[in-house]
Formats: structure tokens, C-alpha cells, sequence
């Protein structure tokens, strides 16, 4: 018994030598990987995402007719002052949801970068400031910016009654009458609209605000379902680890050194972290304001609008129960870090998506990576880099692995 | 006129209230309201050697008042992920400490960082037990969690180390 035991070990400790040596020298050098960059990898695969987490704060956010709703709005270009700026404008499909600009474009110019809307379900916070806390807020802050949609809160509940009453009224309930509503007027409007909003009762202004809040939930709802698929950095991953038929997912070995420096010396996983590759909190790497532009403070101001936020998860619009609420309960108010902290961005489809920086002044990646590896002082508040030293060569490696995030845009079927 | 009867009632209803709550106070089974209580560390860079950091869940505090066990759910720390802790405090006789001010802050002291939110702690629970709130790792690697500890053998502070993979 005891021998018979002894073989079958002698026999499977065999045969794993003999599996390891053939996986060693099939696979290419390149791509052996300690068991802890294993782990890593896994983290970042976007198999690891998994469905978005729940949205507490709004309680349509999984209702097919709320996404069939959404997706409608967010095409449609009444909901602005000139009647010409959608959601999609900035946002546009084509374009990972984005729109290539340095400068966000509407009815005006905007001060900021637009940032894609893709995979957004996974972050506690919203904008380069996270100054909103879930996607429907989010959704209504450019609806009632001066130089995006430019429009006001009775502008857009009559556009619902004229263009969406029984869609909107199947799953909120019935609209209140705007017949005797300012055409325009609204809390953030311009002077003559914010007039007619004061002038306007509690009663008229909550039920008016509330048709606001729940254009927000429905364009949250279809925008929650646009994610990434798999680039070819994740099918690498998963040949790495499944073992099974990796030719089909072969890094270069440019692309496998760039890998390597990201997680490595480049220190890039420091914020771009997850299977978003990104942290989704705020850190300030001393880029610079755009030339004539006014001091954007990032966090500092951020946060503290996020917190004072009529639409955030603590206010009486948002469907989430107090203890629902931890990112903002529990949320860093105040301190040097938060001076021109931006939130980290996702690395995913990255290259697709230039001109890059809270204001878009880096036209390419290369110029990116160029200003990591110089590190420059901020302008206001302390940089949390330190110059990286990376020779030319390498930093051509950390571009070409950036270039393997490349992946499809998945954007879900509405009826 | 009509403002005396009111203001009487009131400030019987004020008085009444109040002789509630202490009663209530010093009826509660040893259940403590909780201090509000921030600290915050400035988490300058800082080098130390990885076979020097006790990482031991459960230690004397850097004075020897208290015994701190930190207690993570399902003992496993999760990333980027908000979620509550489990303190359990005793004195040096081993006795439950239900009284304190404790405050809790955390950092990666090779990366000069806080942690990305501020948590706290939020409920005094029996037997030592404290809940805490709002914690959250943003990365892997070389985290310090810092307590402050004020109760009756009297204040006292403590850095535990995690090192999350």
C-alpha cells in the first residue's frame, strides 16, 4: 500500500515536470510571470469586472423601459437652449463616447476635457472633479450648464410632455401640469431664468425638479450598460492563466517590456489600478491649466460641491438609504492632497482617445508618457510623481503595451 | 398671553427630555455613544525595512495600555472596496474596554498617502468591540492603519500594518 502510494507520487511529481518544462519552452521567454504578476494581471483583467455594482440612489437603474427611455433622451438635442446640443454631442458613440476634443463643446465652450461615459458604472464618482456622486447626477450637471445643453429645469420637463409623456408616465408616474410654467426658468439658469424659478411655488418647483432628477435616472440607466469587452491585453491574460492556446493572444515583445514597466518601474498601477485600470480617485500630477485658463483648484472645489449637492446619494432625489451612502459619508473633505487632484482616468481603449489631460493638453500618448517620465512641479498643491528615468526605448514600450487596451465598446439593446 | 402656557410646556418638555436621556445614559448596558474623532497623519515618504513590520492583527499599543486585535471582514481585507472593521480593545488585565475615543486614520507610507477615504469609527459595541466605517484600500502592498486610543487607563496610539496582495 504504502509503495503503491509512493509511486503514484513519484508519477504525478514526474508529470508536472514534465507539463512545466513543455509550458516553459513553448511559451516565449518573455512571458513568464512570477505568481504574484500573475495575480496582478487577474486584477486587471476585465473578467474581473464583473456587472457594475448596484446603484442604491436610483432605483431605475436596472428597468429595461428606463434604459429604452435614456437612450432616447440621450440622443435628442431639444433638451438644450438652440435645440442642436444631445448627451451624444460630446459623447458620441463613434467615439468612445467622447468627442476628441481638448475642450468640450455645446452651446459654449466648456473649461474641461469630456470624458468618456464608457464603464463609468463602476465608479463612486463622476467628473475630472467628482463633483457629482452617481451617473443620473451626472447626467443632469450639463443639462444645466450655461456652455453645454444650456437649457433649464421647465425647458426640459416640457420636452418629456411633448416628446416622451407615455413613456415617462408608465414608469414615474404622472407629469405635473407645466401649462402655466415659464417656458424657461430654472435654479442655474441666467438671471431672468433663476427669476421665474423663484417666482415659481415649493410645490410647482419640486414637482418640476423632480421630472429633472428623473430624466437623470433614465439616461443613467442606458448609459450604466456601456462597457468594455476584452482588448487584446485581457485575452493575453487569460491565455496566461486558463494555459490554453496562447499563440492566439501573443503579446509582442515590445508590447510584454511595456507590461513589465507598467507594473514595474513606470509605476503606472499605482492609480491605474482594477480591471478599469483606474483607482477612480483623484491625484494631483502637475498638469498644468491651458495657457489664459483660470486656476482649476480639481478635488478641493470638488468635493466640497459634491457634499453641498442638491442631486448627491445623502439628498432627498436619491433613492439610497443613508448607510447606502459610505463614499460620501465617509469621503476625504479637505487637505493639500485635493489641490489640482483630478480623478485618474481608465486606461482602457486609451489610444482611441486623445487629446488626453483634464483640459486636453497632451495631443498624444507620447507626450503623456514624456511628461510622467519628467515629472514637473504643479502649478498649485504638490505633484504625487517623481521623474521616472525611462530611456527612450522604454518609454516606446509603455506606448506600444497602452496600445494592447484596445477593446470593444459594448452598448446594450434597448427595446 | 397665549406665548406663556407654550413656553411653560416647552421648557417642561425640554426639562423632561433631558432627565430621559440621562436616565437612558446611565441605564444603557455599557453601550457608549461614540465621539466623533479624526486624526490625520501626514503620510510622508518613509522607508522601513519588510522583515521590521510586525504584522500581527492583534498587539499591545506603543504605550502597553491596551491590547487592539483589528478585525477585517472574514479576516481578509478587500480592495477598492468600501467596507467596515471589527476593533477589539482590552486593557492590561485583559478586561473589555466599552469606553473610549478612538480615532483611525490610515496610509502608504512608501507612497507619502492617505487612504482614500476618511474612516471612522461609528458604533460602540459590547464586550470591546467597536464597528468602524468607511474603510478602503485603493492598491496593493505596504498599507499602515493608525489608531488613537483614549479611555480609562488613559491615551495611547498604535500603527498596525497590512500587507494587501
Amino acid at each position: 500500500m504504502r509503495s503503491g502510494r509512493m509511486s503514484a507520487i513519484v508519477f504525478a511529481a514526474t508529470a508536472a515536470l514534465v507539463v512545466t518544462g513543455f509550458v516553459r519552452t513553448t511559451a516565449h521567454s518573455s512571458d513568464v510571470w512570477s505568481g504574484e504578476d500573475l495575480g496582478t494581471l487577474r486584477s486587471l483583467s476585465i473578467r474581473a469586472a464583473g456587472p457594475p455594482p448596484p446603484d442604491p440612489s436610483n432605483r431605475f437603474a436596472e428597468d429595461p423601459r428606463a434604459v429604452a427611455l435614456g437612450k432616447r433622451l440621450f440622443f435628442d438635442t431639444r433638451l438644450s437652449s438652440n435645440g442642436k446640443v444631445a448627451c451624444a454631442t460630446c459623447h458620441l458613440p463613434a467615439r468612445e463616447f467622447q468627442d476628441g476634443l481638448p475642450l468640450g463643446r455645446g452651446v459654449g465652450v466648456t473649461g474641461r476635457r469630456t470624458m468618456t461615459i464608457v464603464g463609468t458604472a463602476y465608479s463612486p464618482w463622476f467628473f475630472w472633479d467628482g463633483r457629482m456622486d452617481s451617473q443620473w447626477s451626472q447626467a443632469l450637471g450639463p443639462l444645466e450648464s450655461a456652455v453645454e445643453h444650456g437649457g433649464t429645469r421647465t425647458l426640459y420637463a416640457s420636452v418629456v410632455a411633448q416628446g416622451y409623456r407615455r413613456e415617462y408616465e408608465q414608469l414615474f408616474g404622472a407629469l405635473p401640469s407645466l401649462a402655466s410654467l415659464p417656458r424657461s426658468a430654472g435654479p442655474n439658469g441666467n438671471a431672468a431664468e433663476r427669476e421665474s424659478w423663484a417666482a415659481l411655488s415649493d410645490t410647482i418647483r419640486d414637482s418640476v425638479t423632480r421630472v429633472f432628477v428623473n430624466i437623470g435616472k433614465s439616461i443613467a440607466a442606458f448609459e450604466r450598460g456601456i462597457t468594455y469587452g476584452p482588448s487584446r491585453f485581457d485575452k493575453y491574460v487569460a491565455t496566461l492563466t486558463n494555459a490554453t492556446n496562447p499563440a492566439a493572444a501573443r503579446l509582442s515583445s515590445d508590447e510584454v517590456a511595456g507590461l513589465r514597466l507598467f507594473l514595474g518601474r513606470g509605476q503606472c498601477i499605482r492609480c491605474h489600478t482594477g480591471p478599469m485600470l483606474t483607482d477612480n480617485l483623484f491625484h494631483n500630477v502637475g498638469v498644468a491649466d491651458r495657457v489664459g485658463a483660470n486656476p482649476d483648484s480639481g478635488r478641493a472645489t470638488g468635493v466640497r460641491q459634491v457634499i453641498a449637492g442638491e442631486f448627491n446619494c445623502l439628498g432627498r432625489f436619491s433613492d439610497a438609504k443613508k448607510s447606502e451612502c459610505g463614499e460620501l459619508t465617509f469621503v476625504v473633505k479637505d487637505g493639500a492632497e485635493l489641490v489640482q487632484a483630478f480623478r485618474t482616468p481608465s486606461l482602457r481603449n486609451i489610444a482611441r482617445r486623445s487629446p488626453y489631460g483634464h483640459a486636453g493638453q497632451f495631443a498624444t500618448l507620447a507626450r503623456v508618457l514624456d511628461h510622467y517620465n519628467r515629472a514637473p512641479s504643479a502649478s498649485a498643491g504638490h505633484s504625487e510623481l517623481e521623474p521616472l528615468r525611462l530611456t527612450p526605448t522604454q518609454l516606446r514600450q509603455l506606448e506600444a503595451f497602452l496600445r494592447t487596451l484596445d477593446g470593444p465598446v459594448i452598448v446594450p439593446a434597448a427595446r | 398671553m397665549r406665548s406663556r402656557p407654550i413656553a411653560s410646556l416647552a421648557t417642561f418638555a425640554t426639562t423632561s427630555c433631558v432627565i430621559a436621556l440621562c436616565i437612558a445614559a446611565t441605564d444603557a448596558p455599557r453601550r457608549v455613544p461614540v465621539v466623533p474623532c479624526t486624526i490625520q497623519e501626514s503620510w510622508n515618504r518613509e522607508v522601513v525595512a519588510e522583515n521590521s513590520r510586525n504584522y500581527a492583527p492583534s498587539r499591545l499599543t506603543d504605550g502597553g495600555k491596551y491590547r487592539v486585535t483589528i478585525r477585517p471582514p472574514d479576516d481578509r481585507v478587500p480592495m477598492r472596496t468600501l467596507h467596515s472593521w471589527i476593533l477589539h480593545v482590552e486593557d492590561m488585565k485583559g478586561a473589555a474596554v466599552d469606553s473610549a475615543t478612538i480615532c483611525i486614520d490610515g496610509g502608504m507610507p512608501e507612497h507619502g498617502h492617505g487612504l482614500p477615504t476618511r474612516p471612522a469609527v461609528t458604533e460602540a459595541l459590547h464586550n470591546g468591540d467597536f464597528r468602524v466605517d468607511g474603510m478602503k484600500f485603493s492598491m496593493s502592498g505596504w498599507w499602515v492603519v493608525k489608531l488613537t486610543i483614549d479611555g480609562p487607563p488613559g491615551p495611547d496610539s498604535i500603527r498596525f500594518n497590512l500587507k494587501l496582495p
